[in-house]
């Protein structure tokens, strides 16, 4: 015969722990990198797919935005205001 | 020798109700009416007797319940198909205001937005429209005209500040709380044969709780949860559940609780539903709401009521890092629950009575009755005492039952001993003896035990003890 006779429950609970691990765009802190020369590399992040362009940081007068098209392993851009 | 075989105390009673009635899975009740866990924690303590307000005014059943202040005053409204009544959320003063809006033959849904209360009514056939008016109500503007007739027209906020709302296959949208210029009744459609059936706002996304079952019936349907950004013309993400249809969800701790008829379920936009806790089969509670309107967020819980009783369930905790569970704390209101209001203060519900109660006004208590699921044990044993340790002497008016069952509550291993106060002799540590009832059931010596409590006159329980002696597993005497 046993000592302890005391019945324990077994651990469970209903709490579906539920965690959020896809990031959100809301969630992405930092900025676009900005160049002055028209981006040729192969980005790998997210990120990098996007660059700002500018003819100088001095004294801008061209604005762009270039975009990277992974599948033509190209560089587009849109002339900004 | 007698062995203390079984005790409950401290954070058990926090462990709320099993997801099955046949063992106990994520809690310990089989039922614990009218307990609410959080409210005195530690104790099993029944909750505050409700208090009806309104007797005399409210005639009508009140369908939404909807809280606002004026004037420095908290109110809410509590809206019928042809009735709006005005209560007051601190003295349950209660007024019947329908003369200062428009009303129809069906309400089908109200909120409060940009200080204006928002309301829908029509005639389920052939007009439905959604009236704003000033708080408190002086007359009515018209800001919408629906054309699907007869839907819920549930309402929700959303993060870029317009209402939206429920409306049958369609969620409307308004850009203009005083006229109908920019409202629309179609921003966005759903598949053929969705209906909306509430409306989240999880602080990117509007959340759109959708089923194609237009009549309610039970069985297998395409209950869905969209992730709209109020936006595009199509959802970013899209999670189907199987179940009959669903009903409302609400936010806790940044995961949506979703009511369905079958279950409580549990997503968020990464993750799809996850069924929390079952509505059917061998479940401990096998019903549930009828309307968006009778699921409210409460604390760190989801409250909702049972569509066929005058009771309300919530799931959760006290704090965010607390395990949630599933308990009861409104039960045996007279008539079927209609519309809940919870303001962060007090608790309100609407029965079909048609009556108002409130359930946090209130110095008296409730009856608890507890069930525990089947204790399964490793061996037999013969009873010898339980221990009932209350929170302080019982007073006047209070009182503690007990019996413990086998055999899934048929076999008698001590039958019902009712003990009340006695002005001569107050205890707060209470024995109950074995009891037989001489009718063939008793069982001599038990394999599993179910023990049943009833607490009266706010009697609190703090520890409950059951001593039994082994038997030999070769001597059980059946």
């Amino acid at each position: 015969m046993k000592e302890d006779y005391l019945y324990k429950y077994s651990e469970n609970n209903l709490d579906p722990k539920i965690e959020d691990p896809l990031p959100r765009i809301e969630q992405i802190f930092g900025s676009l990198q900005i160049v002055t020369t028209a981006p040729t590399s192969t980005p790998i992040t997210f990120g990098q797919h996007f660059v700002l362009y500018t003819d100088s940081l001095s004294s801008p007068t061209v604005y762009r935005l270039y975009i990277y098209f992974p599948k033509l392993n190209s560089w587009h851009y849109v002339a900004l205001t | 020798m007698a062995t203390k075989i079984f005790q409950l105390k401290g954070s058990d009673w926090l462990k709320g109700y099993s997801a099955d009635k046949y063992f106990p899975l994520g809690g310990i009740f089989r039922y614990a009416t009218r307990f609410d866990p959080f409210r005195q924690m530690g104790y099993l303590a029944p909750s505050i007797a409700p208090t009806q307000y309104g007797g005399s005014t409210i005639d009508t059943t009140i369908k939404w319940l909807t809280n606002f202040s004026a004037s420095g005053t908290g109110y809410f409204y509590g809206q019928s198909d042809t009735e709006l009544y005005q209560i007051n959320a601190i003295t349950g003063s209660t007024s019947d205001v329908t003369s200062s809006i428009t009303v129809s033959t069906k309400v089908y849904g109200a909120l409060v937005w940009r200080n204006k209360y928002v309301y829908s009514i029509g005639n389920g056939s052939s007009s439905q429209k959604i009236y704003s008016a000033a708080l408190p109500v002086s007359g009515a503007t018209e800001i919408l005209s629906v054309s699907n007739y007869g839907y819920e027209n549930v309402m929700c906020v959303g993060a870029d500040g317009n209402l939206y709302i429920t409306n049958g296959k369609d969620i409307a949208k308004c850009i203009l709380e005083s006229g109908t210029t920019g409202n629309s009744g179609a921003v966005y459609s759903l598949e053929t044969g969705q209906i909306s059936r509430d409306l989240v706002n999880d602080g990117t996304y509007l959340v759109i709780i959708s089923d194609n079952n237009t009549d309610k019936t039970l069985g297998k349907n395409r209950c869905s949860v969209s992730f709209w950004d109020m936006s595009k013309g199509t959802v970013d993400r899209r999670w189907d559940i199987d179940d009959s249809y669903l009903i409302g969800a609400e936010i806790i701790d940044g995961i949506i609780y979703i009511v369905g008829r079958d279950g409580l379920y549990a997503c968020n936009f990464s993750n799809a539903p996850r069924l929390v806790f079952p509505f059917n089969g061998n479940s401990t509670i096998i019903s549930s709401p009828s309307s968006a309107s009778q699921v409210v967020k409460y604390k760190n819980s989801i409250l909702f009521a049972d569509s066929g009783s005058g009771a309300v369930y919530a799931f959760g905790s006290l704090l965010p890092n607390q395990n949630k569970v599933m308990y009861q704390p409104i039960g045996s209101l007279s008539g079927n629950v209609t519309a809940i209001s919870y303001n962060g203060y007090n608790t309100w519900t609407a029965t079909d009575t048609p009556a108002l109660y409130n359930h946090t006004f209130g110095n008296t208590y409730n009856t608890l009755d507890m069930r525990l699921a089947p204790i399964i044990l490793d061996q037999p044993f013969k009873f010898c005492f339980a221990k009932c340790v209350l929170q302080s002497k019982l007073s006047s008016g209070q009182g503690i039952d007990f019996r413990l069952a086998s055999a899934d509550g048929n076999g008698v291993i001590s039958d019902l001993i009712s003990i009340s106060y006695d002005s001569n002799n107050a205890r707060q540590v209470i024995m109950f003896e074995p009891k037989p009832n001489g009718f063939g059931n008793d069982v001599l010596s038990f394999e599993e035990m179910i023990p049943f409590i009833s607490l009266y006159g706010g009697a609190c329980l703090e520890r409950l003890e059951i001593w039994a002696d082994p038997v030999d597993p070769l001597n059980t005497t059946l």
